[in-house]
């Protein structure tokens, strides 16, 4: 009894667990059943009962012990399990189905329409093409030859949360299915296989095959994917996986998956990841939303790319860094969709009111799809410039150093040409201590835009030195205007050559005009509010 | 027809996605977004925006004579309209409606509409103008409810995990409302009331460990009190 | 054979058809230029040449009818993935747009339209052997949907007048306006179609947009991203019609089941459930949890508060791996929050059917494939909110005679205007007294 009950799944009220202990706990009469349920909210304890420890658990309170009452289920075969689902007694045409609705204090009676022609449909078991049999506590298979005797056109197959904890016994209910394509055990607790020789012809036709929140580790998965021939399709969410594979596993390639799914995770290791995932070679998504990415470093060495990966969803990770976009481009050069929501990078900006769109999209250049929205060739070609224009802005002083920090700089030059260097009078100016004339123009309110038609003539030019700071430009400005300084705030852009605004904020009050870009005849654009 | 352009049109009263053909002059455009916008063509001015996501301006649209892809518009760009003498327009005032009164139809008016439900309910005898019936829906006399004074039961929970156990105190009508009520002391205070609702008392009990539900809600049976230290069949630990 | 039409009106009407004859076809499992594809549903259920022609040539062409009085969207489809699919007689368009304007789709520029259309609508309806009737697809909003939708409905209440008539509507969204004209154009079509019209089924753009933005995660749904969404629910109330389900497998039986009151047709639309498409399959997708979710805020098509309406009619449309001992208990089951309330004297009442066909995915959408689903019709007091939000905004234009001119200026009285006015006033009115006898219950039940 005892060695045949440990590590048997149970499950009482619909909570699914395994069986971990069954003997005496002190200081209570008779016998006890540890559980280490699926659920940590379902247990009471770690498996340990007065200081003692009878059993181990995954989590501090997914551990209990129970009685065993004839409450707990301890499984049906498969064909049980489906007969039970989709085989229902008719109710006789002549009757009318009706069901009084919940919430409704008795009064609303539903109606239930011609239910026994469904009936009737599901119970044409040779005819099902999808079959779910989620929390149907499927233990195992049944007797050679009568899965497909009864059931062969299934296509679909949902097994899951059920009892069994052998690949052997998914193997024999699948073997069976000659048609099966998709197969989900989501929310099982599998063991690794003692051998591939009973599992191989068992998932032949196989194209997708779901094991989130089963626990597996990425091990564990490719030790059974290379029974799937025509696999093109693995969730692998909700695993709590923090790495893929290790060094004891040797990877196999594999050139017909396209697609993995790692959602909800916790992956932090980047480079690791990858090089995991490499062996896939022709690989075109992979969605990895939900992980702990942070640091996205760029590929050790070309061979580390991976070309045909055209889908990557990252979004609700801890992405901060520019850096980490440029690298994207460089792991992926053919990446066309990214979806990046609910990363530092982004949300953070969101609350300054920067646009990390077009700077997102002049990074990638390969992308056409940013966070679900089209990217035309025409708003690419505006926020390739614009990044232009804002690299130009940081007052680096060389290519050298520009093309460091910014990754596609000198493709971007040579795409557009290089702008023109925004300080290339500095040492003239310098030398001849020359006053700069800055016209400036007054925000145009009823337009309700920070563009500004230069059409007519400035509201006042004023002549400045070079060195000046942006604060002390601020005052000057004030006083032309003869506004207070104390009680008035003003806001003020240069008119880029291109003719976007560039916003000149308070946190660059030290800088210099010069520093900042500021020329001869440059354009200021103010607004007091 | 190719070349049609997805864009934004967003003005103070509006916001819509439209197609836009960019061999249009600015003119022509003007005349189509007036009914869009309400703004007179005259009173338009124009701006492209680079996105929905990204307000830079790219360019306005300042001569009428101008095709638009002399401005390079472009797919997903926002066409900002503006009015520039709202005096002599109604921009803006088309959203407050609390300055108006919201036309309604006297109950007199209504009813002198022959194609109306009020009509319908009159023609047909339904609802309350319903012949010799009470207005109330058609209640189970209190003999036909088969819920026994003193039996234990179990009442429709909303929360799950929670099962709300008692003993059935009192079967029949009320002052409080319509219909037969059946009223529990529940195992725990989680009822309403002592018994007494609305100053009228139906039962004794425990402030809070009394409630009265209709009889859909409770199922007899052989409910025993939960306890923390339950008979051996439950027992965990 | 039991024939459905459908009519697209407009560029909405137009745009919403692709995005449903997109999914029609991938469930049907038909190549994009209409032939069967190996391992199709339809190879042995024939229940899709409702929807669907068969040619000689073994393909099978959609019995619909594409009509804009602009050509751009029209042409759109003719040079698009889908252009061997349609006939292309059955795409009409007319060279002069309707300018948002009711009165120029009503009458003066769709007056030019009407004949060639009903003329095409002919030769459709004389390859039927036993035509049930047609959906219409429009826009309130615009000026074709609108001003032409509603000339259309009035025209086959005159030549096919036994047969039903059902409407897929895209109401104004309540906070942006997308023209100013919305409410005068929504106002006129409603009352026009008012009584030509035996079923409207309504969808706003905002309500949809919401649930792209905060359920799928599209951070700026566009046209196409709102109308998969939309055509997501039109497949499902169609299901019946196009497999053989078990609850409304014929049209008329749309207006029986929903509709107490010949002027109350207007059931709100909900849909469960809505899981982006990027998220691994993890939680269970219940029948009871879909339920519940259809009775809640947050998934309706239409912005207003289910729980603060009472129910006159609903019908629970059950779709994929749903057996029926589990639809029964999810319903005898389901808790909501509030006490779900009914009106007690309506003729008609709360149903529930199952479809064992499983609604289609579009590849690279944003909605998640899922086995199983449900589209809950529900004719509830709580969408005349969207009626009185409306008419309201109708009132601050017409206090004003804002653009009444462009109305008057296309030939329409102005004395259109006060009576489509007034017919929605009693429409709010009809709302009221269909909720005004209904037994109110205590908010739990409980004293």
């Amino acid at each position: 009894m005892q060695s045949t009950l440990l590590g048997t799944r149970i499950s009482l009220n619909g909570h699914v667990g395994t069986v971990k202990y069954l003997g005496p706990v002190a200081s209570t009469p008779g016998l006890w059943l540890g559980v280490d349920w699926d659920s940590a909210d379902r247990g009471k304890n770690d498996g340990s009962k007065d200081g003692k420890q009878y059993f181990t658990c995954r989590y501090k309170t997914s551990g209990s012990f129970i009685r065993q009452t004839p409450h707990i289920l301890y499984g049906v075969s498969f064909l049980d399990a489906l007969s039970a689902k989709y085989i229902e007694t008719l109710h006789g045409s002549q009757s009318q189905e009706t069901v009084t609705l919940g919430s409704s204090q008795g009064a609303i009676r539903v109606e239930a329409v011609s239910l026994d022609k469904i009936r009737e449909k599901f119970a044409r078991l040779d005819r099902l093409r999808e079959v779910s049999l989620e929390n149907a506590n499927v233990v195992k298979g049944d007797s050679p030859g009568s899965i497909s005797d009864t059931c062969p056109n299934i296509r679909g197959l949902d097994l899951s949360q059920n009892l069994f904890v052998r690949w052997e016994t998914v193997a024999q209910i699948t073997q069976e299915l000659p048609l099966l394509q998709r197969l989900s055990l989501n929310r099982n607790r599998l063991q690794p296989p003692d051998g591939p020789a009973p599992l191989e012809n068992a998932f032949l036709g196989l194209t997708e095959i779901q094991l989130n929140d089963t626990l597996m580790t990425w091990g564990d998965m490719q030790t059974i994917t290379p029974l799937m021939p025509k696999l093109q399709a693995i969730e692998m969410g909700y695993n709590q996986l923090t790495l893929l594979g290790s060094d004891k596993f040797l990877t196999v390639p594999n050139s017909t998956v396209l697609f993995i799914n790692l959602d909800s995770n916790s992956l932090s290791d980047w480079a690791h990841v990858w090089t995991s995932l490499k062996s896939y070679e022709c690989l075109q998504r992979v969605v990895l939303t939900g992980n702990c990415m942070a640091n996205i470093p760029f590929p050790g060495a070309p061979s580390e790319c991976l070309p045909a990966l055209k889908y990557l969803s990252l979004s609700d990770n801890r992405v901060s860094a520019w850096s980490a976009i440029d690298a994207l481009s460089c792991w992926f050069p053919a990446l066309e969709s990214l979806t990046i929501a609910g990363n530092p990078l982004v949300t953070t900006d969101l609350e300054t009111g920067n646009q990390t769109r077009p700077l997102l999209i002049a990074r990638i250049p390969s992308l056409r799809t940013l966070d679900g929205a089209a990217i035309t060739s025409r708003e690419r070609s505006d926020s390739e410039l614009f990044y232009l224009s804002a690299i130009m802005q940081e007052g680096v002083a060389s290519d050298d150093a520009r093309a460091k920090s910014h990754y596609h700089w000198n493709n971007l030059c040579e795409k557009y040409g290089r702008p023109d260097e925004i300080k290339v009078q500095k040492p003239q100016n310098k030398l001849g201590n020359q006053l700069l004339d800055l016209e400036l123009y007054q925000y145009d309110e009823q337009q309700g835009s920070t563009q500004a038609e230069i059409s007519h003539t400035p509201e006042a030019i004023l002549r400045v030195l070079p060195n000046m700071t942006l604060r002390v430009l601020r005052l000057k400005i004030c006083k032309v205007l003869k506004r207070d300084p104390r009680t008035t705030t003003v806001m003020f852009w240069l008119r880029m050559t291109h003719g976007n605004l560039a916003r000149l904020d308070n946190e660059q009050d030290s800088r210099d005009l010069d520093w900042l870009g500021l020329e001869n005849n440059s354009h200021i654009i103010y607004r007091i509010t | 027809m190719s070349g049609i352009l997805k864009v934004w049109v967003v003005s103070p009263d509006t916001h819509s996605e439209r197609r836009i053909d960019p061999h249009i002059t600015v003119e022509q455009l003007k005349g189509k977004l007036e009914p869009i916008t309400g703004i007179p063509a005259a009173n338009q001015s124009i701006t492209i925006l680079a996105s929905e996501l990204d307000p830079r301006v790219l360019a306005s649209l300042t001569d009428d004579s101008k095709k638009l892809g002399y401005y390079g518009l472009a797919d997903w760009q926002v066409l900002k309209v503006v009015d520039t003498n709202p005096s002599s327009s109604l921009t803006g005032q088309l959203t407050d409606v609390t300055q108006v009164d919201k036309f309604e139809l006297s109950p007199e008016e209504y009813a002198q509409r022959r194609d109306t439900v009020l009509a319908y309910k009159q023609r047909n005898k339904v609802g309350r103008f319903a012949e010799n019936e009470p207005l109330a829906e058609p209640e189970m006399a209190p003999e036909s409810v088969n819920i026994p004074v003193g039996s234990r039961c179990e009442i429709e929970s909303l929360e799950p995990g929670l099962s709300k156990r008692g003993t059935v105190r009192f079967v029949g009508a009320t002052k409080f409302s319509k219909g037969v009520w059946v009223g529990v002391e529940y195992d725990e205070p989680l009822g309403k009331n002592d018994g007494a609702v609305q100053g009228e008392r139906y039962f004794t009990c425990a402030p809070n460990y009394g409630v009265f539900v209709k009889p859909e809600k409770v199922t007899v049976g052989e409910y025993p009190v939960e306890e923390l230290e339950i008979e051996m069949e439950d027992e965990e630990m | 054979m039991r024939e459905v039409i459908s009519l697209h009106v407009g560029q909405a009407g137009v745009q919403i058809g692709n995005a449903c004859w997109e999914l029609y076809t991938l469930e049907h499992g038909l190549s994009p230029d209409g032939r069967l594809l190996e391992g199709s549903p339809s190879s042995t259920d024939s229940g899709f040449s409702t929807f669907f022609s068969e040619t000689g040539s073994g393909k099978h062409v959609p019995r619909s009818l594409y009509i804009d009085l602009e050509p751009g969207c029209i042409d759109e489809v003719k040079s698009g993935p889908y252009r061997s699919l349609f006939h292309p007689e059955t795409m009409i368009t007319g060279k002069e747009d309707a300018a948002n304007n009711y009165a120029r789709g009503h009458y003066t520029v769709g007056k030019e339209l009407i004949d060639p259309v009903m003329d095409k609508l002919r030769r459709l309806a004389d390859n039927c052997s036993g035509l049930q009737g047609f959906f219409v697809f429009h826009s309130f909003g615009g000026g074709t949907g609108s001003g032409f939708g509603a000339l259309l409905l009035e025209k086959l209440s005159t030549d096919y007048g036994k047969k039903s008539k059902l409407e897929f509507c895209v109401y104004p969204a309540p906070q942006l306006s997308s023209s100013v004209v919305e409410p005068y154009n929504s106002v006129l079509t409603t009352h026009t179609t008012l009584e030509h019209s035996d079923c409207s089924f309504m969808v706003d753009n905002e309500a949809i947009y919401d649930i792209c933005k905060k359920k799928l995660g599209v951070v700026s749904p566009s046209f196409s991203n709102l109308n998969r969404l939309i055509a997501q629910v039109v497949s499902s109330i169609t299901a019946s019609l196009r497999f053989d389900g078990s609850l409304n497998v014929d049209l008329n039986e749309f207006q029986t089941n929903l509709v107490p009151f010949p002027r109350i047709h207007f059931p709100l639309a909900t849909y469960a459930p809505l899981l982006s498409a990027d998220k691994a399959n993890h939680e269970q997708n219940s029948v009871a949890e879909m339920t519940f979710s259809c009775f809640e805020n947050g998934n309706q098509m239409v912005k207003c508060d289910p729980k603060e309406g009472k129910y006159m009619a609903c019908c629970l449309l059950y779709r994929g791996d749903v057996v029926p001992k589990d639809v029964q208990a999810a319903v005898a089951s389901i808790k909501t929050k509030r006490t779900i309330q009914f009106v007690d004297w309506c003729p008609t009442g709360f149903k529930l059917g199952v479809c064992n066909e499983p609604s289609a995915c579009v590849p690279g959408g944003d909605l998640a494939k899922t086995s199983r689903s449900l589209c809950m019709l529900s004719n509830t007091t709580a969408i005349s909110a969207a009626w009185g939000r409306l008419d309201y905004k109708f009132d601050l234009m017409y206090s004003k005679r804002a653009f009444v001119h462009w109305y008057v200026g296309e030939g329409m009285e102005e004395g259109e205007f006060s009576e489509a006015r007034e017919d929605l006033a009693a429409l709010e009115k009809d709302y009221e007294e269909v909720g005004t006898d209904s037994a109110d219950v205590e908010e739990d039940g409980e004293y």
